[in-house]
């Protein structure tokens, strides 16, 4: 027998929240360590509130920096990901955002990007940005994958801080911004400063 | 009420614990796993399992962790041993087979650091140590992309054993492995290809098959022989009612003496279809549909990748066999893997007594 989740546990299942219900932010809320997004992409719709970062909580939000060597073998600032783990209105929930550019090292902060889908690496003040989220709602058994592009809106990128290592690439420091995210006509918005815990060369 | 299987997807219906849909000839189904393994380090792939023929009831699990190395379970999920030997990406195990006057069992996992083949031996215990010598190079030039996935071919009847390995450019090497006085060498055999990123390869040493998953594209058979003709043929292609969604990932062979079934894990659909192991006249391997693991005594499998499955009884707990997935996503932001009786998958999807 095919078993349907009832409208209440779609709606569950569909919303994921944390902390004070939140306005959309329209801005980066600052350099304190923070984690605000509001909105919906596709059938499903966040409100997370995380005005400060708490390393005793047990959510993570963590940022990683990706970076790739041209042909001359010189290393380029290509990507980075914020990445959130939380328990989500009773639901363990990952939800991970990953934007690219040629090099966001070069760039002068406070730098602006459009986002675009044509090409996985943009140059100048074009982005891509790949959202995913994830969840098992156990009790049900109910899953969720989803990911895609966004297919329009801004990222405003405000701070990239952090020394590079032996390797000569920065796994640590922090990261923020603010992204106003769109896909199929439906809007999130996004304001973050995270710690970076790792970073890695794209061979 | 009829829906197709994508439709029942799309509208977000779920398959309770042993339901079964009947569509088109096909049986979509679910299981629940027995029981869940320890946690891992970092990232399991993919799974092997090493049958103890004096007690099966201490038969191990070998899985690879991929920022790690392998791990090694007994059958209650709890970790034995672990070899911390790099980013290992998948591993297979071929058992008592002859090489050089001697029965040897092997282990080969994919390392992609150096890209290249590493080997254990398993001793009577099921404990792994490193073989003589221990890495190969994976491709016989340099390669564009990294090596991915693994399987070994043992041709019983020829007393030849092959490693093929899968790179990510969609390029799929065969090599014969040699063993002489307890050291292995490696020949190149030929080069075999698919169209786009492939990982899963397993081989039907008894068929003679070796069949690889491209991930975006779908199941590939191709003849195992080493001077058998290299064009592949496409059994499945994804966006079929088996494999609606991509990636098409891990594969194990199911044995029902010389039937049984090819289990193919669907990651995009979080399921894994069951093909006849035996094409028929026309070459044809047929889909007999696909199963979840849902929640049971354990959470959920999600984003299924590598797995490994035996129909030989492993003990009370496994009666007609195990198989081993992959799970990405466990409480606690975990991840481990899941031991499913194979009875269980029996009985779900309806399949013939073993």
């Amino acid at each position: 027998m095919a078993q349907e989740l009832s409208a209440e546990d779609q709606a569950i299942n569909n919303t994921a929240t944390l902390g004070e219900a939140a306005e959309a932010p329209t801005e980066w809320l600052g350099d304190t360590p923070h984690f605000v997004m509001v909105g919906e992409w596709g059938d499903y719709s966040f409100n997370i509130n995380v005005p400060y970062l708490d390393a005793q909580s047990d959510a993570s939000f963590s940022g990683k920096r990706e970076y790739g060597r041209d042909d001359a073998g010189a290393l380029h600032f290509i990507d980075f990901e914020v990445a959130a783990n939380a328990v989500m209105n009773d639901i363990e929930r990952t939800i991970e955002l990953e934007f690219a550019n040629a090099d966001f090292s070069t760039h002068e902060l406070p730098a602006s990007f459009t986002f675009q889908t044509e090409d996985e690496f943009p140059e100048g003040d074009e982005a891509s940005l790949e959202v995913q989220f994830e969840w098992e709602w156990i009790e049900k058994s109910a899953i969720v994958n989803d990911e895609g592009l966004a297919d329009g809106g801004t990222l405003a990128l405000a701070l990239d801080q952090g020394e590079a290592n032996a390797e000569g690439i920065a796994d640590s420091g922090t990261i923020g911004g603010f992204a106003q995210i769109e896909k199929g006509g439906k809007t999130l918005a996004l304001s973050f400063t995270i710690p970076v815990t790792e970073a890695e060369i794209d061979d | 009420m009829t829906k197709t299987f994508a439709s029942l997807l799309l509208a977000g219906l779920l398959l309770g614990p042993a339901a079964v849909l009947a569509q088109d000839g096909l049986t979509f189904a679910s299981v629940s796993a027995s029981l869940e393994t320890e946690k891992v380090d970092a990232d399991p792939d993919d799974p092997a399992i090493w049958i103890n023929a004096a007690d099966p009831a201490q038969s191990r699990v070998i899985g690879t962790d991929k920022d790690v190395g392998l791990v090694v379970f007994d059958l209650a999920g709890r970790i034995v041993q672990r070899l911390s030997d790099g980013r290992l990406n998948n591993v297979d195990i071929r058992q008592d087979v002859m090489l050089g006057g001697e029965k040897v069992t092997l282990v080969a996992a994919s390392q992609r650091i150096d890209d290249t083949i590493l080997f254990y031996t398993i001793d009577a215990t099921g404990t792994l140590t490193e073989a003589t010598p221990f890495s190969f190079p994976g491709a016989p030039r340099i390669m564009e992309d990294d090596i991915y996935g693994i399987g070994l071919y043992n041709d019983a009847a020829a007393g030849r054993l092959f490693v093929i390995v899968s790179y990510k450019t969609g390029d799929i090497m065969q090599w014969e492995v040699t063993r002489e006085s307890g050291t292995l060498a490696l020949s190149f055999i030929r080069q075999l290809s698919v169209p786009t990123q492939p990982e899963g390869v397993v081989a039907d040493d008894e068929h003679g098959w070796i069949y690889v998953g491209e991930e975006d594209g779908g199941l590939w058979r191709f003849f195992a022989a080493p001077d058998a003709d290299t064009q592949g043929v496409l059994v499945d292609a994804v966006g079929s009612q088996c494999l609606p969604e991509d990636d098409l990932e891990g594969l194990a062979i199911a044995r029902n003496g010389s039937e049984g079934y090819l289990v193919a894990s669907a990651q995009g659909v979080n399921r894994y279809a069951l093909y006849a192991r035996v094409p028929d006249e026309n070459g044809q391997q047929a889909c007999l549909g696909s199963f979840e693991i849902a929640t049971g005594k354990t959470d959920p499998v999600s984003e299924t990748d590598g797995l490994d499955v035996t129909t030989t009884p492993l003990g009370a707990a496994f009666p007609q066999g195990l198989l081993v997935v992959q799970d990405d996503r466990n409480e606690g932001f975990s991840r481990n893997f899941k031991f499913v009786s194979w009875a269980d998958v029996v009985d779900a999807m309806k399949l013939p007594p073993q």
